[in-house]
C-alpha cells in the first residue's frame, strides 16, 4: 500500500469535514450571538445633532489695527484661537452647567469626565478666510444637543463681541500713547536741531553754498585784491616820484624839442596801457601765457624806443612835463600831489581789503578741520528728525483710522452674524445602525463558523482512511461507506433544511431589523427602560 | 454503477438470495429457538454441518436481516458487499501469507472498538458472512458483547445456550452451541443467557483453551469474535487478549483520535491491530477508498 504525504487543500477539507459535523451548534451559537449583538446595538442610544452657524466680519475691528504694526495675524491661528477660547475649560464647565449635563453635585471626577467628554464631542470647524465657523454636536438627548450649542453659541457671541470692542479701545490707546510719545519726540529733535544750529551758526551751510566754495571764493577775492593794490601802489610811487622829479628839475640842463617830447608822452601812454593791459592778463594768467609774453615784447621794444628818444623827456607823467614850463611848473605839481592823494587814499582802502580778505581765508582754512564735522552732525540731527517726524504723521494717520472704524462698527454692531440656530432635532443623525445590525450577521456568523472549528479542533476524529493510517501506522483493512435506511437518510435530509432553513431565517431576520431598526430600537429601548 | 454492473453483481448473489428464500423461516424476522431446534439436525445439511456436526442451524430471510441492521440496505448493498469483500481480501491475504511461510495462521480475529455503536457487530457479521461465502474458509462467528448481546438479539437467539454456557464447567463446548447460518459456511455462537457470571470466566483463560482447540481441530476454521467496545466493557480485553489479531472498528467523524489512541493502547501490541473504518462519507474528491472499494469489488464479482 503507498502511502501519501496529505497536501494543504486536503487537509483543509479533511478540517472543513470536520467542522460541519458541528453545524449544529454552529448555527444555534450564531443564533445566540446575533439576538444579543442587536439587542446590544438597539442599547446603543441614538445620537441626535444640533448646529449653528456664525460668520464673524472680524475685518471691521482687528485689521486695519494691526495692519504693518505687528506681524500679520494668520488666518488659520485666529480659527485655532477661536476654537480654543471656546474649548477652554471654564467655557466647557459652563455649558456643561448651563445644558444640565453636570449638576451642582456631580463630583469633581464626573466633572473632568463630562468635561474632557463635552471637548471630544464639540467640533468647531470653519476657516478664517470664508469666517464661517459651525459648531456642532452630537448627544442622545435631542435637547442637549441643541443646549450644548446654544450655550456655545451664547458664548461666542458675547466673548468675541467683548473681546472685539477691548481690542480696539485698547488699539486706540495705544496709538494715542504712541501719538503723544512720538510728539514728545518729534518736539525734542526740533529743540535739538535748532540749539545746534544756534551753536554752529557760522558753519551752517546755506545760500552760499558749502566750505570749499567759500573757501575757494574768498581767495580769489583775496588774489583780486592783492593785484589792484599792486597796481594802485606803482600809480601813488609813480605820481610821488614825478612830483619829487618836478621840483628838482625845475632848470633843466637840455630841453628836449618839443617833437621828441610829443614822441615820448605818446610811447609813455602806450606802455602805461600795456602794462595795465598785462597787469590784468596776470591776474588771469602765468607768465607764458603767449598774450603775456607779447605785451612784454611790447612793452620792450616801447621802452627801448622812448630810451632812443632821449632821457630829458621824464617817462611817468611826461605828459604834464610837456608843458614844463617856468610859469605852469607849479600848476602841475599840484594837480600831481592831488592825484598822489587819490592814490594813496586807494592803496589803503585796498591794503585793507586785502587784509580783510586774507583774514576771512585764514579763517576758512582753520575752520578747514572741524567743518565736516559740524556738517556730519546736522545732516544726523536732520534725518532723526525726518524720521521721527514721518512715524509720527504715519501713526496720527492711523490713529484717525482707527477711531474712524470703530465708529463704523458701533453703527453697524455687525461683527457677529449668526446664520444658523441650533434647534432640537426631531430624527436621529445618521447613526449606521442597520449597519450595525449586519455587522452584528456577518459576527454571528463568524461565531458560529469559530465554534465549530473550535469544537472540530477540540475533538479530533478520523475522516479519512489516510489519516487513520497515518495516525498510528498500522494497516487499515477497508472502509464501510454509510449505509443509511430511507428513513434515516430523510431524517438527516430534514435535519439538513432544518438547519438551512435556521441559517436562512437568521439572514433574513437580520434584514427584517436592519430595514425596521428605528422602530425595534425604540421598541427595545422602552422595554429597557420600563425593566429599570 | 452501471446497469451491466449491478446485473453481475445481481447474478453473484442469485444462489445465496435462493438458498434464503427456500428457508422456512425466510418470512419470520425473528426466529425462535423452536424454530431452529426444527430446523437444527432434521434439515438439509449446509456445507458448515460437514465441520460442525453437531451444530444446529437456522436462517433469516435477507429483509431480516436489512431491517434488524445486520445487512446493507438495498441501495448500497452491491458497494458494501465490494467493500467487505475488499476487507475479507485483506483478511485472507494474511492468513495466506502465514500458511505460506509455516507460520500458525492468526485464525482467531476479534472485533472491538473504542465505545458502543460504532457498528462492531454490523462490520463483524458482514465480513463473517463475505468470508464464509468465499468457500475457502469456514467461520465462527461468537457474539462476544455479554453485556448488550446485540448480535443475539438481532438473530432472535436470545434464548438459545451460547458463549456464557459454554465457558461453565462441564459445558457442552463452544462448538456444539454454535448454530449454522444458512446453507454457508458460517456458524453462529450466541452469547448465551448466563452472561451475568460470564466474565469472570472469560477471565480465567478457558475461552482461549476451547479456542485453540477448536481452531486446531479445523484447519481452516477462522472465529470472528465480536468483542464489546475496549474502553467500556472488561470482558472485551479478556476476548482480545484470547484472540491472534484485533480489528478496530473507527467510525469516521464519530471516533475520537484520543478514544482510538486509549483503545490502541490498552489493546496493547501484543497481537496485530488493523482497522476499519466505519460509516465513512464520500467526500466527493479524493476517492481512494471507493477506488479500492470497487476495484475489489470488480475482482470478487
Amino acid at each position: 500500500m503507498k502511502t501519501h504525504v496529505q497536501t494543504p487543500i486536503e487537509s483543509i477539507l479533511e478540517y472543513a469535514r470536520n467542522a460541519w459535523r458541528h453545524r449544529r451548534s454552529a448555527i444555534i451559537s450564531a443564533w445566540v450571538a446575533f439576538v444579543v449583538l442587536v439587542i446590544a446595538a438597539c442599547l446603543v442610544p441614538s445620537q441626535y445633532e444640533s448646529r449653528a452657524q456664525v460668520r464673524i466680519n472680524s475685518s471691521s475691528v482687528l485689521e486695519p489695527l494691526l495692519q504693518g504694526v505687528a506681524v500679520a495675524t494668520d488666518s488659520d491661528k485666529q480659527a485655532d484661537l477661536v476654537r480654543r477660547g471656546l474649548l477652554s475649560r471654564p467655557n466647557l464647565e459652563k455649558v456643561a452647567r448651563a445644558s444640565g449635563i453636570i449638576r451642582d453635585t456631580s463630583t469633581p471626577a464626573m466633572l473632568d469626565g463630562a468635561i474632557a467628554n463635552l471637548e471630544k464631542k464639540i467640533k468647531i470647524d470653519g476657516s478664517a478666510q470664508s469666517r464661517v465657523y459651525s459648531i456642532t454636536y452630537l448627544d442622545t438627548s435631542p435637547k442637549a444637543a441643541r443646549d450644548v450649542v446654544a450655550e456655545l453659541l451664547n458664548t461666542f457671541v458675547h466673548e468675541s463681541v467683548d473681546a472685539k470692542a477691548s481690542d480696539s479701545q485698547d488699539a486706540a490707546a495705544f496709538f494715542d500713547q504712541q501719538v503723544k510719545e512720538y510728539a514728545a519726540k518729534l518736539s525734542e529733535s526740533e529743540r535739538r536741531l535748532a540749539e545746534f544750529k544756534k551753536q554752529n551758526i557760522g558753519f551752517m551751510p546755506d545760500d552760499r553754498g558749502d566750505y570749499f566754495l567759500r573757501l575757494q571764493q574768498s581767495m580769489e577775492s583775496l588774489e583780486k585784491d592783492k593785484s589792484e593794490l599792486a597796481v594802485a601802489r606803482r600809480q601813488r610811487d609813480a605820481l610821488r616820484s614825478k612830483i619829487t622829479e618836478g621840483g628838482s628839475s625845475s632848470k633843466p640842463g637840455v630841453m628836449p624839442t618839443p617833437d621828441q617830447i610829443q614822441a615820448a608822452m605818446a610811447i609813455d601812454s602806450e606802455i602805461a596801457q600795456n602794462k595795465r593791459d598785462l597787469d590784468a592778463l596776470l591776474l588771469k594768467f602765468t607768465d607764458r601765457y603767449p598774450q603775456v609774453v607779447a605785451l612784454r615784447e611790447t612793452i620792450g621794444r616801447l621802452e627801448s624806443r622812448r630810451a632812443a628818444i632821449g632821457g630829458g623827456v621824464r617817462a611817468t607823467g611826461g605828459s604834464v612835463s610837456t608843458r614844463d614850463t617856468a610859469n605852469g611848473g607849479a600848476a602841475v605839481i599840484s594837480s600831481l600831489e592831488m592825484a598822489l592823494n587819490t592814490a594813496d587814499v586807494q592803496v589803503a582802502a585796498l591794503e585793507a581789503r586785502v587784509e580783510d580778505s586774507s583774514r576771512r581765508v585764514g579763517a576758512l582754512r582753520a575752520m578747514a578741520s572741524s567743518r565736516p564735522e559740524v556738517e556730519a552732525e546736522l545732516t544726523k540731527l536732520n534725518r532723526d528728525y525726518g524720521v521721527t517726524k514721518d512715524r509720527y504723521d504715519a501713526l496720527l494717520q492711523r490713529l484717525e483710522s482707527a477711531k474712524t472704524s470703530n465708529r463704523v462698527d458701533e453703527k453697524s454692531k455687525k461683527t457677529i452674524e449668526v446664520l444658523e440656530r441650533p434647534v432640537i432635532a426631531t430624527q436621529a443623525a445618521t447613526h449606521p445602525k442597520a449597519l450595525m445590525i449586519l455587522i452584528a450577521l456577518l459576527v454571528a456568523l463568524i461565531v458560529g463558523v469559530l465554534v465549530a472549528g473550535t469544537r472540530a479542533e477540540l475533538t479530533p476524529v478520523y475522516t479519512t482512511r489516510r489519516s487513520l493510517e497515518e495516525a498510528f501506522g498500522l494497516p487499515v483493512l477497508g472502509v464501510v461507506s454509510r449505509s443509511l435506511s430511507d428513513d434515516t437518510l430523510a431524517q438527516e435530509r430534514r435535519e439538513l433544511t432544518f438547519e438551512l432553513s435556521a441559517l436562512a431565517g437568521l439572514a433574513g431576520l437580520a434584514l427584517l431589523i436592519a430595514t425596521q431598526v428605528a422602530p425595534i430600537s425604540a421598541f427595545v429601548t422602552s422595554l429597557m427602560e420600563k425593566g429599570v | 454503477m452501471s446497469i451491466v454492473e449491478k446485473a453481475l453483481k445481481k447474478q453473484s448473489l442469485g444462489a445465496e438470495t435462493a438458498s434464503f428464500a427456500e428457508s422456512p423461516q425466510a418470512s419470520n424476522p425473528s426466529p425462535t429457538l423452536s424454530s431452529i431446534k426444527a430446523s437444527g439436525g432434521g434439515g438439509l445439511l449446509g456445507t458448515y454441518q460437514r465441520f460442525f456436526p453437531e451444530a444446529g442451524r437456522f436462517d433469516v430471510a435477507p429483509a431480516a436481516l436489512v431491517g434488524c441492521g445486520l445487512a446493507p440496505h438495498s441501495k448500497h448493498e452491491a458497494r458494501q458487499l465490494a467493500q467487505f469483500r475488499s476487507i475479507r481480501k485483506s483478511i485472507c491475504d494474511g492468513l495466506r501469507a502465514s500458511e505460506r511461510v509455516g507460520q500458525p495462521a492468526k485464525r482467531i480475529i476479534s472485533i472491538t472498538s473504542a465505545f458502543a455503536a460504532e457498528g462492531k457487530t454490523y462490520t463483524a457479521f458482514n465480513v463473517a458472512r463475505s468470508l464464509a461465502r468465499d468457500g475457502e474458509y469456514q467461520v465462527l462467528l461468537v457474539d462476544g458483547d455479554l453485556a448488550k448481546r446485540r448480535l443475539t438479539t438481532a438473530l432472535g437467539l436470545m434464548n438459545a445456550d451460547g458463549l456464557a454456557e459454554a465457558l461453565l464447567p462441564g459445558g457442552a463446548g463452544l462448538a456444539s452451541l454454535s448454530v449454522a447460518f444458512g446453507d454457508s459456511d458460517l456458524a453462529i455462537l450466541p452469547a448465551g443467557r448466563a452472561y451475568a457470571s460470564a466474565s469472570e470466566r472469560l477471565a480465567s483463560g478457558e475461552l482461549e483453551r476451547q479456542l485453540g482447540e477448536l481452531v486446531d481441530r479445523y484447519p481452516k476454521l477462522v472465529v470472528i469474535i465480536d468483542s464489546g467496545p475496549i474502553l467500556l466493557a472488561t470482558e472485551a480485553e479478556a476476548l482480545v487478549s484470547a484472540s491472534d489479531a484485533v480489528v478496530f472498528v473507527v467510525r469516521s467523524g464519530v471516533t475520537s483520535r484520543n478514544a482510538v489512541r486509549d483503545a490502541i493502547s490498552r489493546i496493547g501490541d501484543a497481537r496485530p491491530v488493523s482497522f476499519v473504518l466505519n460509516a465513512w462519507e464520500s467526500s466527493g474528491f479524493g476517492e481512494q477508498e471507493s477506488y479500492y472499494g470497487e476495484y475489489y469489488g470488480d475482482v470478487g464479482g
